[in-house]
């Protein structure tokens, strides 16, 4: 259910959620429960970075901004879809004409965003490694607390 | 929808064991075609079958390959004459009394009962014409479990394309279109409906056979218990083509020869649908299930979003959207003289302004704001998804009439056959939910904690979202003071998969548990059982529409308390309170009990 509260907290908040991949967070779980199964604790947390190679299209943004522009790019010069109707077309047929007409201007425009879209990739490249080096100060600083909790705890009873 | 899961053995006892030609249409990609006659030669079972290869003028050496190779028949076409002429030849060549499967040069055979599987389902029926298969990629993606066409945009939707391929549609089912990377075609089906469409040069002619062998009152059907790899677009790769450029060309004719009758036939219902669709939220999911479904079944879907700036939910949705289909429901112009269906919390229902409104939501408590049902009375109709909320909605004072009409789950991808990895050589328990006092997390883990020791073989996993900034989770969990000595918890917070692959997370459990307060549907329960879990959720609220003794295990509820809770919506209601000590009973129960 979409709660109120939700509603404005979900742009204001986005990182909170950590898209990750199923077999990912399986591997994850089953890997804390085999090491936790001495422990004093019952209660585990389950860290998990951020997925960077997630496949599915969704899961990282970035990856999907940057494939979305790819095909923008790759689409350069190519006509559009429409539906079937006869004002589509006649209006398929003048984008056929005016592409014709600028052939030398699309050839500009594919180089222009090829080289837009390779200087987005190295961007991504370069934010994915500080990303990551950020999730495993997180995850090592997170598993200190959860120790030093659980020292408390035992120190307590 | 149901899945007619073929077997390897019910494909060896299969009543047809017809002679099968294997066509090979090849242009270029020496590498990958023997690759895909290597694996056909080693992998296959199926012994009453011939390979033909048809060669549409390769230059890379593949000609002197083929003339060197024994036990397979060789076309030799000269030069490029796309995909459907150059398999025609070969289909000619063939056996007269052979059915005919045609293969991609790139695809590989990784399965011995593919063409056992293929023929069996095949033959399972008589008026089935058709039959393709499960095509993954190399990588483990999935490329396709059937097609759909968008007759808004003709381009094709290929199911499940880009997903993991966890085993979602198992087993065979009708669909509109196949890939013909990997086709089975019966001779019959072929006398009735003749070759492929010579008009085409490449991509399309499949999915225009598909429609063709429709036309002819035959079922194209999509066996996904074959798998076979396909490396996709080589013969555009290796013979330095644009793909994109072939594939507008075959659209042009597609669209030429079905565009008028698709759009004409199509759908026989038209609605407007204002909600929200690209958010990960539960509404939002369940809305564009919904719309495609509809879809499905005939029905013009035109969206809009309801909220955005100036609603009380003011982000604008993210222009591109998870599934294709919703791209397609919100290109779509809403026609105000057709239903307009407002499917949000009940106070949106009054920026419905159709000829005729429905307002469609739900909630979780005893009875409705007056808001609500102020609005809902602004309604012709009103629907909500489970009869406790019509209940509630009537008790409230809504007057208008009220239908229920069920949310439901795609079978393809909550099933029993989703192929996972367990977590836990023991028991494990699973509660999937969002934190807050409405599911009474306080309850489940105090009660499993107190119910099972450390030692046991058993754990609880639970898969928790929290949005709420305020709400510290580890600290609240902290305050439970959890024994050390007893069951053992294992929390993932805020992990959010794709939804596509939540029936993973499922079929990693032994159990499902929810000590839910009160739903207006409950829709991971029945997400749980339809994977087969058994399930242990609150006897009160909207699952009880699916949920009883005899398909769960429905947990006592102490008495109705007051909603206290953030959401200002639950204000002077009350919902349930579930039992401890039943929750106990049943999780002790059912861990005693497994199957």
């Amino acid at each position: 259910m979409l709660h109120w509260e939700l509603r404005f907290r979900y742009r204001s908040q986005p990182g909170m959620q950590i898209p990750t991949d199923a077999e990912q967070l399986l591997s994850r779980l089953k890997e804390s429960i085999s090491e936790r199964a001495s422990s004093r604790s019952a209660l585990h947390f389950v860290d998990l970075p951020p997925s960077t190679a997630d496949g599915d299209g969704v899961s990282d943004p970035i990856m999907a901004a940057q494939a979305k522009l790819m095909a923008a790019a790759e689409a350069f010069g190519t006509l559009p879809p429409s539906p079937p109707t006869l004002r589509a077309r006649l209006g398929l047929a003048a984008v056929g004409v005016i592409h014709r007409l600028v052939w030398w201007q699309t050839n500009v425009s594919r180089r222009f965003a090829m080289s837009v879209t390779e200087f987005v990739g190295m961007q991504m490249e370069e934010i994915r490694r500080r990303d990551q080096a950020l999730a495993d100060i997180e995850q090592r600083l997170h598993a200190l607390e959860t120790e030093v909790h659980d020292l408390r705890r035992g120190h307590k009873h | 929808m149901t899945f007619g899961v073929a077997t390897s053995t019910e494909a060896q006892s299969g009543q047809a064991r017809r002679p099968v030609s294997v066509i090979v249409l090849a242009w270029n990609g020496l590498d990958y075609t023997r690759a895909c006659l290597d694996s056909i030669r080693t992998k296959t079972d199926f012994q009453n079958y011939e390979i033909i290869v048809a060669d549409n003028g390769s230059t890379d050496g593949t000609i002197e390959y083929l003339k060197s190779q024994q036990g397979i028949q060789c076309v030799f076409n000269g030069k490029n004459l796309g995909f459907a002429k150059g398999n025609n030849i070969a289909i000619r060549r063939a056996s007269l009394d052979s059915d005919i499967v045609l293969l991609n040069n790139d695809t590989e055979i990784i399965q011995p009962d593919w063409i056992s599987m293929l023929q069996a389902t095949a033959y399972s029926a008589p008026d089935i014409g058709i039959v393709g298969c499960r095509l993954i990629r190399p990588d483990g993606m999935l490329q396709h479990v059937g097609t759909y066409m968008p007759v808004d945009t003709m381009s094709g939707e290929q199911i499940g394309a880009c997903e993991r391929d966890i085993n979602q549609f198992p087993g065979s089912r009708d669909v509109e279109g196949v890939v013909f990377a990997c086709v089975y075609i019966k001779r019959a089906t072929l006398d009735a409906a003749g070759l492929l469409d010579e008009d085409y040069f490449s991509y399309f002619e499949d999915t225009d056979y598909c429609f063709k062998v429709k036309s002819a009152g035959l079922r194209t059907v999509c066996c996904g218990s074959v798998r076979v790899i396909h490396h996709e677009h080589v013969s555009t790769r290796v013979n330095g083509l644009r793909q994109s450029t072939l594939f507008e060309k075959g659209r042009e004719v597609f669209v030429r020869k079905w565009g008028s009758k698709l759009l004409a036939e199509r759908y026989t219902h038209k609605i407007g649908w204002h909600s929200l669709m690209n958010f990960p939220t539960g509404y939002a999911i369940s809305s564009r299930e919904l719309a495609t479904a509809l879809d499905r079944n005939r029905v013009h879907v035109a969206y809009k979003y309801v909220y955005g700036p100036g609603t009380l939910f003011p982000p604008e949705e993210p222009k591109k959207a998870e599934t294709p289909m919703v791209d397609v429901f919100r290109s779509r112009r809403l026609d105000t003289h057709r239903p307009q269906v407002v499917y949000g919390q009940g106070d949106i229902f009054q920026s419905n302004f159709g000829d005729y409104k429905v307002g469609f939501t739900m909630l979780e408590t005893d009875r409705i704001p007056e808001e609500w049902v102020r609005q809902a009375n602004l309604m012709d109709e009103v629907w909500c998804p489970s009869t406790f909320n019509a209940k509630t909605f009537r008790e409230s004072g809504v007057t208008r009439p009220i239908h229920v009409i069920p949310l439901g789950i795609d079978p393809g991808y909550f099933n029993p056959h989703i192929h996972t990895s367990r977590v836990f050589d023991g028991y494990t328990f699973l509660s999937v939910f969002e934190w807050g006092e409405r599911k009474a997390p306080e309850i489940l883990l105090r009660a499993f904690n107190d119910e099972f020791r450390s030692s046991e073989p058993v754990v609880l996993v639970c898969k928790i979202l929290n949005a709420d900034t305020s709400v510290d989770v580890h600290e609240q969990i902290r305050r439970l003071e959890l024994k050390g000595s007893g069951g053992r918890i294992h929390v993932s917070l805020n992990h959010v998969v794709p939804t596509y692959q939540l029936g993973m997370l499922y079929r990693s459990a032994d159990c499902f548990v929810l000590t839910t307060r009160g739903e207006g549907w409950g829709m991971p329960i029945l997400e749980a059982m339809a994977c087969g879990l058994p399930v242990i959720a609150t006897d009160w609220s909207g699952q009880c529409d699916f949920m009883n003794v005899e398909n769960a295990y429905p947990l006592a509820v102490e008495k109705l308390v007051p909603a206290v809770a953030k959401c200002p919506y639950y204000h002077g209601f009350r919902w349930a309170e579930p039992s401890y000590s039943d929750l106990r009973r049943l999780m002790r129960h059912v861990y005693m009990n497994r199957e």
